[in-house]
């Protein structure tokens, strides 16, 4: 039973995206992608109500999914070799020669046909496939408006959607294989198709800049795929382990440590960590629903999927403390360079390194409320910074600039979208709400590592300031203005209110949260649970965090202010104080921007530095297999 | 001593001072400042200089009132939350001075604004300033009762 | 939570302010003195809330009543949480949620002045919310835990911590925005910044950040007192004489620039927490 449903929801997607890829018709489109997305909705929530965690199945169909990977696996990379060549881009040649020749040397000599269980279920899939088939759905359905929009304003003769949904279709399926796979070169064919979907996405719209960065976000992910491989390959010449059930039985040892580090090497470059987050920061070409779909919510959560499903393997060792120390510097080092950042995709590009950071960082502390920050950070974040990604979207449809200065009076403009962009921004860098509680239990968890402790908390402070300051500038408004009402497609404006929803609800209930799928899966990894929650009340053995006391503080906070505009009469409007002089709105006589800090933060010689730094630890990592 | 005695008292007690200078010759802005140094203390009043009308409830001005200028001293006295106390330092506030018949000058600052307490001199001493100041907290606790009166009035129907 | 914990927490958030008032009014009578002046009496902090509370409710627009309410009431709840002997890093983090819709109230209103301020008072942030968190990561150090509780049993702190105090004390010197720290709201005579943050709260409004102002005050002076938590008479009187200390560098130094409040402020945050936790493993304190 659970085997079909999960053999559904990565066929389904897959089989109708090379259907949708065919359909020219907008209507016939839409109707097949929203059933689609309807059906990956439904096969997820039946996995979470139906199935027996945690559990490895196997399925009837395994041996002709199998040869059709091995098949897919050399059609991908020989695709992959042609889009080289179509590019101009030799590295991604020389990553895709590089995979063909120990793939072909590994599953022609060392690889023994064996047929596994094909599925590895658990609470953290189950977290991950909800992730994706919720946010990701309502990403989807947001891009129906968006794209739309989009393509009015490109000008565009026919439309070039079709290819679109069929990619965002198909990356669909490959998520929910990584998630579900329990054979590793299952894993690693999806792991494949999303990087691959990942460069049709962010070329999608075909120009100079848009190609370049999407060939520089396939070869850093194909190295990712290397590495993976190379990981995977190490591992079953000495261990003679393939799937993940195995591995996450067998004890610590050097043996593993190996492959497991150059798999984490991979899921850092999934992930855009430090000297990789340049393809990240490109992506943001790409169309808004795909910087929010892969690169914020999804595909890069891939990566931290794949690092805490590995943490039982390193947990105690020297490599999970330098581990550690790399996502709080990788944390860190971003939240400095979104800092010196106006425009606001790009704030929240860095802002999505550092909370990858941050995750990785609370995985490589890998005590049992790390692991409990990571995973709530995980679905927190998604949640937070796929509404945020598609306010950006809106915004900039609207007033044709995504720089944070431009956003100033947002408020009277799209009133609706900046309330909306308020409270995502505030649910990520604001307790009670879901990131900052768990970013709470990740700071006492690393309290025991000074250095990283130190890391995350400053890093902490910097991401304040630059939210706070968009907040500020959205919301700023002048003397009597007038408040418009807008107008926007039902798709972005349902996907809008639903993930806001979303992300309030899911903070209110943050501790039956805890107590639904996160609990178990602590205790599925053997660890004591440290952290306890009941009614509103977050404990962990070094403090605890009570959520409903503060958002009632909130709560009163916004019906005293309702009651008083309300209620009394005596309420005086008046200009803002400009030494007695009054600017009309329309005709600013002055122009006050934020602080970038220019004299302290240059974004090119900093990266330079950093990235230097960061290839450093990621040495340590690999020599922390010695110790 | 009841709270709205207490109330009534802390706007005698309280009084927060804005200056503005309207075109003055700064002879008189001089003594504003002279208020607040060791010898005359103006602070042991409650009076703190806050250079912001929203925050004040006494608006000090010194200097004529001309074309130019006569905006922005309506704009900073609008600015202020009731209940607020003007009071005209120096000869050139109260009537224009020596300058009222200039081109430009419109006279004292009480042909823009209603003014309560006019404190002459030229330029006005820092006694009389504070004087001027002190009688003006008193108005400015009247004026509060005074508008409770009105306010209370008002919300009964 | 008990009934007895409810009532601690209701006197803590009644007491407070009237504490938190008394001191700002002794701060500056002492001023005063220092400068050679008579000074304003003790009560004057009162009567200028009172009379700010009564005066006309004058807005640029509605958020800022939003804002100025939510400073006051996560200042009045992080002080309940204390008072209740709490988790430390939830307080400090309720506590932020106010200082950002502070910031927020003043970036949402036009004015250049106040917009220049709250910019300040980000890098103000940005220079103490830091030192905070590592002061809570010494005490973690010595006490095992983040629960005040835990960390009251230990006794006398200030013996294991020197230098973590005196971290605390130059974030009590940013917060309060004393000279050489006084940017965001430029405090008394300086005034190029008119008020700076300030600029657009008025009436009411400001008496309600005033009243949050006071409790932070209070939150931070009872955090320097459970340094010595065996007899909290002498953590109190330690305390104040910090406050003293400040009151007396106010006086004495000019203002700086937020560049090297920032280097400042994180170098001799983060040196001073490294040497004191590695103080800690070497005379073998630390749990």
């Amino acid at each position: 039973m659970a085997s079909d449903l999960v053999l559904i929801s990565i066929i389904v997607p897959i089989v109708m995206s090379l259907i949708t890829i065919t359909i020219g018709k907008a209507v016939v489109r839409k109707t097949f992608v929203s059933a689609t997305l309807l059906i990956v909705f439904l096969s997820s929530l039946a996995i979470f109500k139906t199935a027996n965690l945690p559990t490895v199945v196997g399925t009837s169909y395994y041996g002709i999914i199998d040869k059709l990977i091995k098949v897919g696996d050399y059609v991908l990379l020989l695709y992959t070799l042609y889009v080289s060549f179509k590019v101009k881009e030799p590295k991604i040649a020389i990553f895709s020669i590089l995979q063909i020749l120990p793939l072909a040397y590994f599953e022609l000599f060392v690889l023994k046909e064996q047929e596994v269980r094909a599925f590895y279920i658990d609470n953290l899939s189950i977290i991950m496939n909800l992730v994706v088939s919720i946010v990701g759905s309502i990403i989807a359905l947001y891009a129906f408006g968006y794209m739309d929009h989009h393509e009015k304003e490109e000008k565009l003769v026919k439309s070039r959607q079709s290819r679109f949904f069929a990619v965002i279709l198909l990356f669909f399926g490959a998520m929910n294989g990584i998630i579900f796979s329990n054979n590793l070169m299952w894993l690693y064919f999806f792991w494949e198709i999303t990087s691959l979907s990942s460069f049709l996405l962010i070329s999608h719209d075909k120009t100079e800049v848009a190609i370049k960065n999407a060939s520089r976000a396939l070869w850093i992910n194909m190295f990712g795929g290397f590495s993976l491989l190379v990981g995977i390959i190490i591992l079953y010449k000495y261990t003679g382990m393939i799937t993940l059930d195995a591995v996450l039985k067998s004890d610590t040892s050097y043996i593993l440590l190996i492959p497991v580090s150059f798999m984490v090497l991979g899921a850092f470059t999934k992930s855009a960590q430090m000297p990789f987050q340049s393809w990240l920061l490109g992506a943001m070409v790409a169309p808004t629903p795909v910087s929010a779909l892969l690169h914020s919510s999804t595909m890069v959560k891939a990566a931290i999927y794949l690092i805490l499903r590995l943490a039982p393997t390193f947990r105690g060792t020297t490599l999970s403390g330098f581990i550690a120390l790399y996502g709080a510097f990788t944390f860190i080092a971003t939240s400095i360079l979104a800092l010196s950042q106006s425009n606001g995709k790009k704030i929240l590009a860095y802002s999505t390194i550092a909370n990858l950071g941050l995750m990785i960082s609370s995985i490589g502390i890998n005590t049992s409320s790390a692991i409990t920050a990571a995973i709530l950070l995980l679905i927190f974040h998604a949640v937070s910074k796929a509404l945020l990604f598609l306010c950006v979207g809106t915004i900039e449809q609207n007033i044709g600039s995504r720089d944070i200065e431009d956003m100033k009076g947002l408020i009277t403009k799209m009133p609706v979208t900046t309330i909306i962009t308020f409270i995502g921004i505030l649910s990520l860098m604001i307790a009670p709400f879901g990131m900052l509680l768990s970013k709470w239990m990740a700071i006492e968890a690393a309290s025991r590592n000074l250095l990283v402790a130190l890391l995350l908390i400053l890093g902490s402070a910097i991401t304040v300031m630059y939210y706070t300051r968009w907040i500020g500038n959205i919301l700023s408004e002048g003397h009597n203005s007038k408040f418009f009402v807008e107008k926007q497609p039902s798709t972005v404006r349902f996907a809008l209110y639903s993930l806001v929803t979303i992300a309030i609800v899911l903070s209110l209930a943050v501790t039956q949260l805890f107590n639904a799928i996160v609990k178990p899966e602590i205790n599925m990894l053997k660890m004591s649970i440290s952290v306890k929650a009941a009614a509103g009340y977050m404990e962990s053995n070094l403090g605890g965090f009570s959520i409903y006391p503060v958002f009632f503080a909130i709560g009163l906070a916004v019906m005293l202010a309702f009651l008083t505009i309300k209620n009394s009469r005596d309420i005086v409007e008046t200009k803002p104080y400009e030494a007695g002089l009054n600017y009309d709105d329309s005709n600013n006589g002055y122009d006050v921007k934020n602080y970038y800090l220019p004299s302290i933060i240059n974004e090119e010689k900093m990266t330079k530095y950093m990235n230097y730094i960061s290839l450093i630890l990621i040495l340590a990592i690999f020599g922390g297999i010695l110790l | 001593m009841g709270l709205k005695e207490f109330v009534k008292k802390s706007f005698s007690k309280s009084p927060w001072v804005v200056h503005y200078d309207c075109g003055s010759c700064n002879g008189c802005d001089i003594e504003v400042l002279a208020c607040m140094t060791p010898i005359y203390d103006m602070e042991r009043f409650g009076m703190v200089n806050v250079g912001n009308p929203k925050h004040a409830d006494i608006l000090i001005v010194t200097g004529t009132v001309n074309e130019k200028n006569k905006d922005v001293l309506k704009n900073v006295y609008d600015m202020m939350p009731d209940p607020k106390v003007v009071v005209a330092a120096g000869i050139c506030a109260c009537s224009g001075g020596i300058f009222r018949d200039c081109y430009n000058v419109l006279g004292g600052i009480d042909k823009v604004i209603p003014v309560d307490v006019y404190v002459p001199g030229c330029p006005a001493k820092p006694e009389a300033m504070i004087d001027g100041l002190y009688k003006a907290a008193q108005i400015l606790k009247e004026k509060y009762s005074r508008r409770e009166v009105i306010v209370s009035a008002k919300s009964l129907g | 939570m008990t009934w007895a914990d409810y009532l601690i927490f209701a006197a803590a958030v009644i007491l407070t302010p009237l504490i938190g008032g008394l001191i700002t009014g002794l701060d500056r009578k002492v001023t005063a003195l220092i400068q050679g002046r008579y000074g304003p009496p003790v009560l004057q902090p009162f009567y200028d809330v009172v009379k700010l509370l009564s005066k006309e409710k004058m807005i640029v627009n509605d958020f800022q009543i939003f804002a100025a309410y939510i400073y006051l009431l996560s200042a009045i709840l992080s002080v309940g949480f204390f008072a209740i002997k709490a988790d430390l890093l939830m307080i400090i983090f309720i506590m932020s949620i106010g200082l950002v819709f502070y910031v927020i109230g003043a970036l949402a209103t036009r004015s250049p002045y106040s917009q220049v301020g709250a910019q300040r008072e980000l890098m103000q942030m940005l220079a103490y919310e830091p030192l905070l968190i590592f002061v809570l990561i010494g005490m973690y150090y010595v006490a095992g835990s983040f629960n005040l509780h835990d960390i009251m049993s230990h006794g006398r702190l200030l013996l294991d911590l020197p230098l973590i105090f005196v971290v605390l004390s130059l974030v009590l010197d940013i917060k309060i925005k004393k000279s050489p720290f006084d940017f965001s709201t430029s405090e008394h005579a300086h005034q190029e910044l008119v008020r700076g943050i300030l600029t657009d709260y008025a009436g009411p409004y400001l008496a309600l950040i005033e009243i949050a102002d006071w409790y932070e005050l209070v939150l931070l002076l009872a955090m320097l007192a459970i340094f010595w938590s065996q007899n909290l008479v002498i953590g109190a009187l330690i305390s104040l004489f910090v406050f003293f200390l400040d009151i007396i560098v106010d006086n004495i130094s000019a203002r700086m620039t937020l560049k090297w409040m920032l280097s400042f402020s994180w170098i001799v945050g983060i040196s001073f927490t490294v040497l004191n936790i590695a103080y800690l493993y070497f005379s073998n304190v630390s749990r």
